[in-house]
């Protein structure tokens, strides 16, 4: 669906985005992470056809994007700070999209005035900004959109919406095969949504990986040997962190759980357990040094 | 998809009209009032005066107002119209839209035209109906109200585009609605800047040779002001109106050029494009300089008060031009491109005031000239070959053609430029040199010296002045016929003489054309107050059917004729007339008040010089002048049958000589 080819981007005399390239299929969910000015809203303002990139290319459906209202039609850029018409009302801004969007579907934009239960008559800018931010949802689904690119989304959204939100997005996902690349400074708000992640770290995409490879891939362990550990431990196996605590190693490392199980066995150890493993851990693991640089981005 | 566009265009236009309707309904309204509405308070008035008054055309009514409206409407529109460019999160939104810009810029490019046809065409179709249905004939007709929409659409339609080209361009809101009247003053303020500047560093260049009133034409704002206060009807003639045209089209499609390059990323910085950047700090700073500079030469007068003119406007133009790039006012370190503009602008500098050029030295030979243009100023140079020069027809030409007389200019010239030290621009009792020299190869040489008047230069004037070639060209006198004169009359304080006999006129006609031939240039002449007026009646000529000389003491061959003919006696004034005459040093009189005050200053001054005798009264009348402070003595004559006293002056030059005696001798005392 989407697919983004080394694109490069100066804003201002400063390196916004440089060599990024990642891709996302049809129906997928991908989670773009990183701290704040890691170039995560530039990147999305790319993708949803608003700046140009320097360098690269960006398709969607293996067409540029940039200008191209067909492509356009079926997407949804929906931004961190929102942007209504000024004194317009939710039934007024409606009848905008309605006129915007070919597939604007006036069942669903019903049907969704229970889920949020807001009054249509209401002006929008009096809101505060979870309700904005509803309001942009409650629009944007109802233009049933292909491609649904959501910058920082969960912010200001009470609990209760946000799971209410986040099942309005699967629910699309599932049986439209609707694509989604929501941005987050926080790998934990959006990690139960996201099949794919991809790390921007100053303008790079430090790591994309799918989240289901990266959990079964690497695994904690727990080692102790009677005497002297065996100097060829390691040999064959991808050592990612290594912790010493007297005669106990805390040792993570990349494989299948049953793969690192029989390796570790051959040397027999006297203690030998698999450790669960958290999310962050294993990007801050993964990612080696520049993992503790953006700590604060999955915790 | 088709039929979304149609209903695209209502949601959007919904969109503008909810943004900037209130734009329109002002404009609607101002309009309403300024025109129908005036037109019926003048017609209802009881006011004979207002009923009577006079009115041109349709912009004779509150036209300060319409050209306020038409001013400020249109730029306020393209701001808020393209306001969604400007700001970030309306341009994010806009520009995520299944909308391209080319569609984009049409609609709202379309919404504004609409606003500002709207209110034109109601208040258009109000003042019809008014003209159909009530008697106000003496108002307006048909045809002035379409003059009146076409020209208004025009002006402001072309306004509001040049505001949304610049909009396109800026990504500040605030700054597009100045710099679209930077853009609309552009072409007259800164061809201004640059003449008036050059002449400060080209000695003997022209600056109104080339800033013609024409200038007024190259912007809508200053030609529509001209139109409307000053009723110059010389602004919009049809080529003007295609221009205009063209250049609404021009600005039009540059508009959307520009915007489709546009880079969003630049909204709410001054430029969204990074090259225009350095072109407007430095321009900035070039223009301010150059306004400063022009600013302290002409109040002060001095080279070094336009350099300090050029330095503070260049830094204050650099300042303001990197407070507004850079969005915040430190920026007092950002000095570095400051000092490179500084150091090209010296070399400049240098290069003009040297005259590395070679400008200032050129002076044509006289093989190459076929004849030249020597006045006064420039303005009698354009109007030579017109017929409404104040002198009569066509007789106002110094346009010397002879070989002695080219010459006397090219040495005239050349006094000049070799005396540039001394004769710089200055300020007190200068004289004006405009020369056009044409040459033979078709080229012109233009230039103009204001220099003071001293000895030495009249030495140089005076071939120029006193060549038959140039009073001939001058003097309307040597281009009647006898047969076309009525009568002559020469008027003074004693009384007139009229000559209407053929013969006499004449004869009395060849005795004046002689003296004209023969007086010394004007510079040398005295006409004072007492001098007697000729005037010439001529059975054609028009308007211009009098010639007006004056009887002036060099006239020799006029008075032997007067005399002959015993006329003379009753116009030339006779000493006998006069009480008494009273001398005085002018730095004893005040002459911030009155002359009536001045007089009895004069008489009542200590060092008063009373003199009754007839002959020093004689001297006095033929050396007397108009009052002059400048000049070093009054005098106050007191004739026998008239009441007040007449305050008049010496001319330095021609203070008698028993006067300079006294007062010496008064001072060795």
């Amino acid at each position: 669906m989407i697919q983004v080819h080394n694109i490069a981007k100066r804003l201002d005399e400063i390196e916004a985005l440089s060599d990024v390239s990642f891709t996302v299929k049809k129906g997928s969910i991908f989670g773009l992470l990183g701290s704040n000015g890691a170039g995560k809203t530039t990147l999305l303002r790319i993708v949803a056809g608003i700046l140009r990139e320097d360098q690269g290319r960006v398709t969607i459906n293996k067409e540029p994007i940039f200008e191209n209202t067909k492509m356009k039609d079926r997407m949804i850029f929906i931004p961190d700070t929102l942007y209504f018409f000024s004194q317009y009302t939710i039934q007024q801004m409606a009848n905008f999209y309605k006129s915007i969007y070919s597939e604007w579907n006036e069942e669903r934009f019903q049907q969704l005035r229970e889920v949020f239960d807001i009054g249509l008559d209401k002006k929008i800018q009096k809101f505060s900004k979870g309700m904005q931010r509803q309001v942009a949802f409650w629009l944007s689904m109802s233009t049933m959109p292909d491609l649904l690119v959501l910058d920082e989304p969960i912010d200001g959204l009470d609990p209760v919406m946000r799971k209410k939100v986040k099942n309005l997005i699967l629910q699309d996902v599932a049986e439209r095969e609707m694509t989604v690349l929501i941005s987050s400074h926080n790998l934990r708000e959006i990690e139960d949504i996201c099949d794919h992640v991809g790390v921007l770290h100053k303008g790079k995409l430090l790591l994309e990986k799918e989240l289901d490879d990266l959990k079964s891939d690497t695994q904690k362990i727990q080692i102790a040997f009677k005497g002297k550990t065996p100097e060829e431990l390691f040999d064959g196996i991808q050592l990612l962190y290594k912790e010493e605590r007297g005669s106990v190693m805390l040792c993570i490392v990349r494989g299948q759980a049953d793969e690192v199980t029989t390796h570790f066995e051959k040397y027999k150890p006297v203690v030998f357990d698999l450790l669960p493993l958290s999310l962050e851990e294993i990007f801050i693991y993964e990612m080696g040094d520049v993992g503790y640089a953006i700590k604060n981005v999955l915790v | 998809m088709q039929s979304k566009t149609s209903w695209f265009s209502k949601e959007m236009m919904i969109q503008s009209f909810y943004s900037v309707g209130w734009i329109a309904l002002i404009y609607l309204a101002g309009l309403l009032l300024t025109l129908p509405m005036r037109i019926l308070m003048i017609w209802s008035s009881d006011n004979p005066s207002d009923y009577y008054a006079y009115h041109e055309n349709l912009f004779d009514y509150n036209g300060e107002i319409q050209l306020i409206l038409v001013f400020i409407v249109p730029v306020l529109l393209s701001i808020f119209l393209f306001r969604f460019l400007q700001v970030k999160n309306a341009s994010d939104f806009m520009h995520s839209l299944p909308i391209k810009r080319t569609r984009l810029y049409n609609v709202y490019v379309g919404m504004g035209v609409i606003y500002l046809v709207l209110p034109v065409l109601i208040t258009g179709s109000i003042l019809m109906i008014m003209n159909g249905t009530m008697d106000l004939e003496n108002y307006y007709s048909m045809k002035d109200i379409w003059s009146w929409i076409g020209l208004i659409l025009l002006v402001s339609l072309l306004i509001f585009v040049s505001g949304v080209f610049v909009g396109a361009m800026t990504g500040m809101s605030a700054l597009q609605g100045v710099l679209t009247y930077i853009l609309l003053l552009l072409p007259v303020g800164f061809t201004t800047l640059i003449f008036m500047n050059t002449t400060y560093f080209l000695y003997g260049f022209s600056p109104d040779y080339y800033l013609s009133s024409q200038m007024i034409r190259y912007s809508p704002i200053t030609s529509f002001f001209t139109y409307v206060v000053a009723r110059g009807d010389e602004v919009f003639s049809w080529l003007d109106i295609i221009l205009y045209l063209i250049m609404i089209i021009v600005f039009y499609t540059a508009g959307i050029v520009v915007y489709k390059k546009r880079h969003l990323e630049g909204v709410s910085q001054a430029f969204v494009f990074q090259s225009l950047k350095p072109f407007f700090k430095y321009s900035v700073t070039f223009c301010v300089m150059l306004l400063g500079g022009m600013y302290f030469r002409e109040t002060q007068h001095s080279f070094v008060w336009l350099i300090v003119g050029y330095v503070l406007g260049s830094i204050i133009g650099y300042l303001i031009a990197e407070m507004l790039l850079q969005k915040t006012w430190r920026v007092f370190t950002h000095l570095k491109g400051y000092l490179l503009f500084a150091v090209l602008v010296a070399i400049a500098i240098v290069a003009f005031r040297f005259d590395l050029t070679g400008y200032e030295n050129r002076i044509p030979e006289l093989d190459e000239v076929e004849q030249v243009f020597i006045g006064q100023g420039v303005w009698h140079y354009k109007h030579k070959d017109e017929m409404s020069s104040i002198n009569g027809p066509e007789y106002y030409q110094p346009t010397l053609t002879k070989k002695e007389n080219i010459n006397s200019v090219i040495q005239l010239h050349e006094f000049l430029v070799e005396n540039k030290q001394s004769y710089s621009r200055s300020y007190h009792y200068t004289r004006v040199f405009f020369i056009a020299y044409e040459m033979k190869n078709g080229e012109k040489v233009i230039r103009e010296y204001q220099v003071p008047e001293t000895e030495e230069l009249l030495t140089y004037m005076r071939p120029i002045y006193e060549a038959n070639e140039f009073k001939e060209k001058t003097n309307r006198i040597f281009h009647i016929a006898s047969e076309e004169v009525t009568r002559i009359a020469v008027d003074s304080r004693e009384g007139q003489v009229i000559i209407h006999e053929p013969e006499k006129i004449a004869t009395a006609l060849e005795a004046l054309k002689t003296d004209v031939k023969e007086a010394p240039f004007e510079e040398e002449r005295s006409k004072g107050p007492f001098v007697p007026s000729i005037n010439i009646y001529l059975s054609s000529g028009g308007d211009h059917n009098e010639v007006h000389l004056q009887f002036e003491s060099s006239y020799e061959q006029f008075e032997k004729w007067l005399e002959e003919e015993n006329l003379l006696d009753e116009v030339s004034l006779d000493p006998d007339e006069i009480e008494y005459a009273v001398i005085a040093p002018s730095k004893d009189i005040d002459f911030k008040r009155d002359d009536a005050e001045a007089t009895k200053q004069v008489i009542k001054s200590p060092n008063a010089l009373k003199i009754t005798s007839k002959e020093k009264i004689q001297v006095s009348l033929e050396n007397s002048n108009w009052a002059d402070p400048g000049n070093e003595y009054v005098i106050v004559f007191k004739f026998k049958n008239s009441e007040p006293a007449q305050l008049v002056s010496f001319q330095n030059k021609d203070v008698p000589e028993f006067v300079k005696e006294h007062y010496e001798k008064g001072e060795v005392k």
